[in-house]
C-alpha cells in the first residue's frame, strides 16, 4: 500500500487539518469540499490527517476520546474533581476554625483552677479580716474598708463549717451545732 | 451485458477494498461515526447505481467525490439541526474497539502509544505543547495562545510546522502504512467472504 502522506504539500496537509479540526467557517467548509470534489490530492490529505490526529487523540493516557470530548464540550470531570478536593479542604478548614473557637470560648468561660482556687483564697482572706478588724468598717474613707463594704463576698462553706464547730468551752452547745453542720453535710 | 457486469464487479470490489479509506474519509467530513455508516451506504448504493459510467482506472476517485456528495448531503440536514461535532477527534464516543465502524483506529496499542509518545518528544517544547493542547486536550488555538502568552499567528503557525515535522517522522509513517494494511486486510477478507 502506498503512503499516501508523502504526495500531497504542507500547504493541502495545513488546510486539511483546518478542515478536519473544524477550525473553518461553514462558507470555507463549502469551498474546501468544493475542491475535493476536483482535487483527490486533497481528499488524501484529509485522510491522512484524520488518521494522524485521532490516533494522537487516542494516545493520551486509556481514555483519550473521553478526555478530549469533555475538555472540549463541557469541561467537566477534571473541574469537578478539583472542585470537591476544594470542598472538601474547606470544610476541613471550617472545622478547624470551630473547634478553634469553641476550645477559645471554653477557656475564656471557664479560668484555670489555680485562678479559681487564688480567688477564693483572696475572698477567705477579705472575710477574715473583715470579722478581725471591725474597727477599720467604721472608716468610710479607708478606700479598702468601703470596698469590703461594697463587695458582695461569696462565703465558701469551709468557712461555714469552721464558725459552726464548737470551741473547747463551749461543748454543749457545740453538739447540737455540730449535728446541724453534720445536716449539711 | 458482460462489459456492465464486469463494471459492476469491478466497483463493487472497489467498494470493498477502499471501504476502510473512505471511512476515515467520511469522518473527516462527517465528524460523527454514526453518519459515515450511513453515508458509506448510500455511497455504495449510488456507486452501483451509476457503474456503468465509471472508467477502471479513476475508480477510486470516483468513489471518493460519490463519497463526498453524499456527505455534503448528510451534513447540510445536520448542519440544520445543528447537530454537527466541532473536530473529528471530539466525535469520537469512548470505546474499546480497535476498530469502529467508521474504519479508525480508536484504540491504541502501547507499542503505538510509545511511537506516538516519541514522535511528540522529538518535536521542540513549543510545537508538542500547541499539538498536545490542540489534539489531546481538544482546546481551541485562541485558548492555547492565551494560555501560553503567545499571539494567535504564533499558535498557528507552530501547530503547523508540528503537522509537517509529524509527517516526516519514521513513527508515525509506520502508524499510516499499519493503518493502511489493516483496513486492506479488512477489505480483503471481505471481498473473500463475498465471492467465497
Amino acid at each position: 500500500m502506498h503512503n499516501d502522506s508523502q504526495k500531497f504539500s504542507d500547504q493541502y496537509l495545513w488546510e486539511a487539518f483546518c478542515y478536519v479540526a473544524g477550525e473553518l467557517s461553514t462558507s470555507e467548509e463549502e469551498c474546501f469540499e468544493l475542491r475535493m470534489l476536483e482535487d483527490g490530492m486533497l481528499c488524501q490529505a484529509v485522510q491522512y490527517v484524520v488518521r494522524q490526529t485521532t490516533t494522537i487523540a487516542a494516545a493520551q493516557g486509556g481514555a483519550s476520546q473521553r478526555v478530549a470530548r469533555v475538555s472540549v464540550a463541557a469541561n467537566v470531570s477534571a473541574p469537578a474533581v478539583a472542585r470537591s478536593s476544594k470542598v472538601f479542604a474547606g470544610l476541613v478548614a471550617a472545622a478547624c476554625c470551630l473547634l478553634l473557637a469553641v476550645l477559645t470560648a471554653s477557656v475564656e468561660l471557664s479560668p484555670p483552677q489555680d485562678e479559681q482556687l487564688a480567688e477564693n483564697a483572696h475572698q477567705a482572706e477579705l472575710l477574715v479580716s473583715f470579722w478581725t478588724n471591725e474597727s477599720r468598717l467604721d472608716d468610710a474613707s479607708d478606700p479598702e474598708s468601703v470596698d469590703l463594704l461594697n463587695q458582695e463576698i461569696d462565703v465558701p462553706e469551709w468557712l461555714y463549717a469552721a464558725v459552726a464547730l464548737p470551741s473547747p468551752n463551749e461543748a454543749g452547745s457545740g453538739k447540737a451545732k455540730a449535728e446541724h453542720v453534720e445536716d449539711w453535710f | 451485458m458482460p462489459q456492465d457486469f464486469e463494471i459492476r464487479q469491478l466497483v463493487e470490489q472497489a467498494c470493498v477494498e477502499f471501504e476502510g479509506d473512505l471511512r476515515v474519509f467520511l469522518s473527516g467530513v462527517l465528524r460523527d461515526g454514526h453518519l459515515v455508516d450511513d453515508a458509506f451506504q448510500r455511497c455504495v448504493m449510488r456507486a452501483l447505481e451509476s457503474a456503468t459510467s465509471v472508467r477502471p482506472e479513476t475508480v477510486r476517485g470516483w468513489l471518493f467525490r460519490i463519497a463526498l456528495n453524499e456527505a455534503r448531503a448528510i451534513k447540510r440536514v445536520d448542519r440544520r439541526q445543528g447537530r454537527l461535532h466541532h473536530s473529528v477527534w471530539q466525535a469520537q464516543g469512548a470505546t474499546d474497539r480497535v476498530d469502529s465502524a467508521d474504519g479508525l483506529q480508536l484504540a491504541v496499542s502501547a507499542e503505538q502509544k510509545e511511537w506516538i509518545q516519541q514522535a511528540l518528544g522529538r518535536l521542540c517544547e513549543n510545537h508538542r505543547e500547541v499539538v498536545i493542547r490542540r489534539i489531546q486536550q481538544g482546546k481551541t488555538f485562541a485558548e492555547i495562545a492565551q494560555e501560553i502568552d503567545r499571539p494567535l499567528g504564533t499558535v498557528l503557525t507552530w501547530m503547523r510546522r508540528a503537522l509537517a515535522e509529524l509527517r516526516e517522522m519514521e513513527e508515525l509513517r509506520h502508524l499510516n502504512d499499519q493503518s493502511s494494511k489493516a483496513n486492506s486486510n479488512s477489505s480483503i477478507k471481505k471481498s473473500d467472504g463475498l465471492n467465497g
